[in-house]
């Protein structure tokens, strides 16, 4: 029936795109949960991949939920604060995700959870004043790895008009925005429109998964007044990528390689707008991350809210996840990374931490010229022909744009019935070629 | 085959769930190739039992020699190269049987042989195996036997009629037990007896594609007062029967019914684009609609008949019965749903394969009408196979994104 929609044209929707088995019946109607911290938390010190933040606290100091750990560096960066109360023990080096090993705070919970001195917003505090006090909140964009503030900052510098916060999740499993959606969903539109002035945008979007027409009906109720646009999206993959989101909804186009924001819009996911919300509405800067933990090898698949520095292995044993686990990923199943080691910590980028089961597959066979990549692309590219990159040296300017304007949706790899790496050869091509066209010759 | 980076990781891991480490996306959509020649051979398979029930086990015979030849000339070229392609037997099973779709149930069996083993040395392995060939292996090697054995395959080498089954003797009677019936005396299948001649268990008839063939050459004599209404009371076998089947052919040539149901199941399988038969079909049709056929006059000689679709003699719309009998009759079901669906030898984009099923129809309608050569829709099918990869390079998606400013 979707199908047909789509073809029909009934749909906004873009071309190409997969409509993946959703995995989420069992998740999707249970409330968040909050999982209690442990014994220990390793806290990252580190935000992004490139630059690590200086502690401003020395070890066996005791600490107060929300004290101030380590200030951010740069403007990209976030700065990093206590989840709960309890004794630093010392500095070491933590396993996380998406950044590898990383220099981390031992805190041993005092079980109190007493927090630090906090200073919430008044309703009618000027976006002036939340501006000047965003570097401070500690929030970070887990889809690119900036802070908030750094976000809203290229974006001004970008005159971007448009503020789109990304309610869909079109990969199997996440539930995290939905639920955030449910259950916070008058504080979700309150935030959106603060963000939206704070920001300076003329436009704020909030775009929700059309499939669910009670919330969008209920969002739409609270919205009513306060010039957010609740607009429902059919959840075909990957709707959920900024750039289709821009192309669906305003009809811009992206240069090839660019972001968002060179656009002029600014996309910001729901759980960095929860975080903005509660910061706003508490002070408190976020201490948690909402992760989806769900997949074949759990048993109490669910929505938890986690302290960051829990260890991966403690929330999979919360959600008795099955010994036999194989393969563990941060974040949903098509772009996320495999959780490398098993004493991994939960950082400030995961929005999910999947147990799949890894079935064995035969090796990939030659190409059968079934034509599904180059039919479900949303990009629109040939990843069966661009796969012939690997054994060449030089490129035409053509295929370099088709290699720059791969967004990692691996669709591709995910359709082929031959089992060729298609994204993982496009990745690793564009990596090659895009650095070589840079070096003048 | 996972990325630098993770196997690198991999390494200094040393301790852990066992965790495996692919790269991104960790899920597939379950569809393997192993599935998509498990349908195609399901398909090929229904047909050719469609066929053995029309044709008797003669059909068997040429089926299962073709098939088994293909079957073994792949096993012993694979260890020849020593190259072990997943899938690749099953391909040649499914080429050996389509290609013995395409063979009449009275071809020897020496022929389905040389088939088989043609299309699996010459249209594959030569052009480098599983994969990576041009033209349509079994479409390929029935072409390469035409020549190679016209006195067994050509209408014009002493093949004028070929044999169907009679009611009451499908499947298990012998076609070589087959008695010639004159076109006029022919009532259709279930209506002309065979009483006298009781030893007799088959038709021996002119194909209705031959019998199209020669209307339009001018070579039938159908008269001058009503040349279409003779074409379709006296020459041609009910539209019916061209429908079931029940007219002479190739062993899966006939059976319209059975290639549209299996050409539904994979089109519903994913695995056929629907585009891809309704093109072929639809063009086939416009092209014998439009073009002239070559008709009797009053003054003794031809005329061109254009837009034969639109001809209504004595108030009934026998042109578009004559359209109707070049759509059912013959190569051109088999062609649409699966010689031209094939994947490996069919553009990739559906806009290509669009453009191709368009050309099949068409070539394959002028070479019916106008040509010489026999099994005009398997040289369509060649023919287009040869501008796939053009098609392929003028079909390709435009990019979303533009081209960054300098």
């Amino acid at each position: 029936m979707r199908r047909i929609a789509d073809w029909m044209s009934w749909n906004q929707a873009f071309d190409g795109g997969l409509y993946l088995p959703d995995e989420r019946a069992r998740t999707a109607r249970l409330p968040i949960e909050r999982m209690a911290v442990g014994e220990t938390l390793w806290v990252p010190l580190q935000v992004r991949g490139d630059e690590a933040c200086e502690p401003v606290v020395t070890a066996s100091a005791s600490v107060l939920g929300g004290q101030l750990l380590a200030g951010g560096g740069s403007v990209g960066s976030a700065a990093v604060y206590a989840p709960t109360s309890g004794r630093l023990a010392r500095f070491d080096r933590v396993w996380t995700a998406w950044h590898g090993f990383v220099r981390c705070a031992v805190l041993e919970p005092d079980g109190r959870d007493a927090w630090a001195e906090v200073r919430p917003f008044a309703s009618a505090t000027a976006a002036e004043e939340v501006r000047e006090a965003l570097p401070s909140a500690g929030i970070m964009c887990d889809r690119s790895g900036r802070s908030l503030h750094a976000v809203l900052v290229s974006a001004r510098s970008a005159r971007a008009d448009v503020l789109i916060i990304n309610g869909l999740e079109t990969e199997p499993y996440l539930t995290v925005a939905l639920r955030l959606l449910v259950e916070r969903g008058v504080e979700a539109v309150g935030a959106a429109r603060r963000l939206g002035e704070v920001g300076g945008f003329r436009r704020t979007v909030l775009a929700v998964s059309q499939r669910h027409r009670r919330l969008v009906r209920r969002l739409r109720d609270i919205a009513r007044t306060s010039g957010v646009e609740v607009v429902p999206l059919p959840d075909k993959y990957p709707q959920c990528h900024p750039l289709l989101l821009i192309h669906v909804l305003l009809d811009r186009r992206i240069a090839a390689g660019g972001s968002a924001i060179d656009a002029g819009v600014c996309v910001i996911s729901t759980a960095t707008l929860a975080a903005f919300s509660q910061w706003m509405a508490t002070g408190r800067p976020p201490v948690t991350r909402v992760l989806t933990v769900a997949g074949g090898a759990v048993a109490r698949p669910g929505t938890y809210e986690v302290a960051i520095g829990t260890p991966i292995a403690r929330v999979l044993e919360r959600a008795e996840a099955s010994d036999g686990v194989e393969c563990v990923v941060s974040g949903g199943p098509l772009t996320g990374v495999a959780v490398a080691r098993s004493d991994a910590v939960v950082s400030v980028l995961d929005t999910a931490v999947l147990a799949l089961e890894a079935a064995p597959r035969p090796g990939p066979v030659p190409c059968v010229r079934c034509g599904w990549c180059i039919e479900d692309c949303p990009v629109g590219i040939d990843p069966t022909s661009l796969v012939q990159l690997e054994g060449r040296s030089a490129c035409s300017a053509e295929e370099l744009l088709a290699l720059r304007s791969c967004i990692d949706c691996g669709l591709c790899t995910y359709v082929c019935p031959a089992e060729l790496p298609l994204a993982e050869s496009i990745a690793r091509s564009r990596a090659r070629f895009s650095s070589r066209a840079e070096v003048p010759t | 085959m996972t990325g630098n980076a993770a196997s690198a990781v991999e390494t200094r891991n040393p301790r852990g769930w066992g965790w495996r480490m692919p790269g991104a996306p960790f899920v597939r959509s379950g569809q393997s190739h192993a599935q998509i020649l498990a349908a195609w051979t399901m398909a090929t398979m229904i047909v050719a039992l469609a066929g053995i029930v029309l044709y008797g086990l003669s059909a068997a015979q040429v089926i299962a020699v073709a098939a088994l030849t293909a079957l073994a000339t792949e096993a012993s070229l694979s260890a020849l190269a020593m190259r072990q392609v997943p899938g690749g037997l099953m391909h040649a099973l499914v080429t050996g049987v389509l290609l013995g779709l395409t063979l009449p149930p009275t071809a020897p069996w020496f022929v389905a042989a040389a088939g088989g083993f043609l299309a699996i040395l010459v249209a594959k392995w030569m052009f480098g195996g599983f994969g990576h060939h041009l033209w349509h292996p079994a479409v390929a090697g029935r072409v390469i036997v035409q020549f190679l054995f016209a006195q067994h395959l050509s209408f014009s080498q002493g093949l004028v009629q070929t044999p169907i089954l009679a009611p009451g003797h499908l499947l298990v009677g012998q076609i070589s037990a087959a008695v010639s019936i004159p076109a006029e005396s022919y009532q259709g299948w279930s209506n002309t007896p065979l009483e006298d001649s009781p030893r007799a268990e088959a038709f021996l008839l002119e194909r209705p594609v031959q019998v199209l063939r020669r209307m339009a050459s001018g070579s039938l004599d159908v008269g001058f007062a009503e040349p279409w209404t003779t074409l379709l009371r006296d020459y041609l076998p009910p539209w019916k029967d061209t429908v079931l089947g029940t007219v002479p052919g190739g062993v899966g040539e006939s059976c319209t019914i059975a290639l549209v149901v299996v050409g539904m199941y994979l089109i519903y399988r994913g695995h056929l684009r629907w585009q891809v038969p309704v093109c072929v079909l639809a063009s086939a049709a416009l092209t014998a609609a439009i073009l002239p056929v070559a008709v009797p006059h009053s003054s003794g000689a031809l005329r061109m008949q254009w837009l034969p679709a639109l001809v209504v003699e004595d108030k009934v719309p026998v042109g578009a019965a004559y359209v109707l009998y070049h759509v059912t009759a013959g190569q051109l079901m088999l062609c649409a749903f699966l010689l031209a669906g094939d994947m490996l030898a069919g553009p990739l984009t559906v806009r290509g394969q669009r453009y191709f099923a368009v050309g099949v129809g068409v070539i394959a309608m002028l070479m019916r009408l106008y040509g010489v050569l026999e099994g005009e829709c398997y040289w369509a099918i060649l023919i287009m196979n040869t501008f796939v990869p053009a098609i392929d390079r003028r079909t390709r998606r435009r990019p979303l994104a533009v081209e960054p400013a300098a």
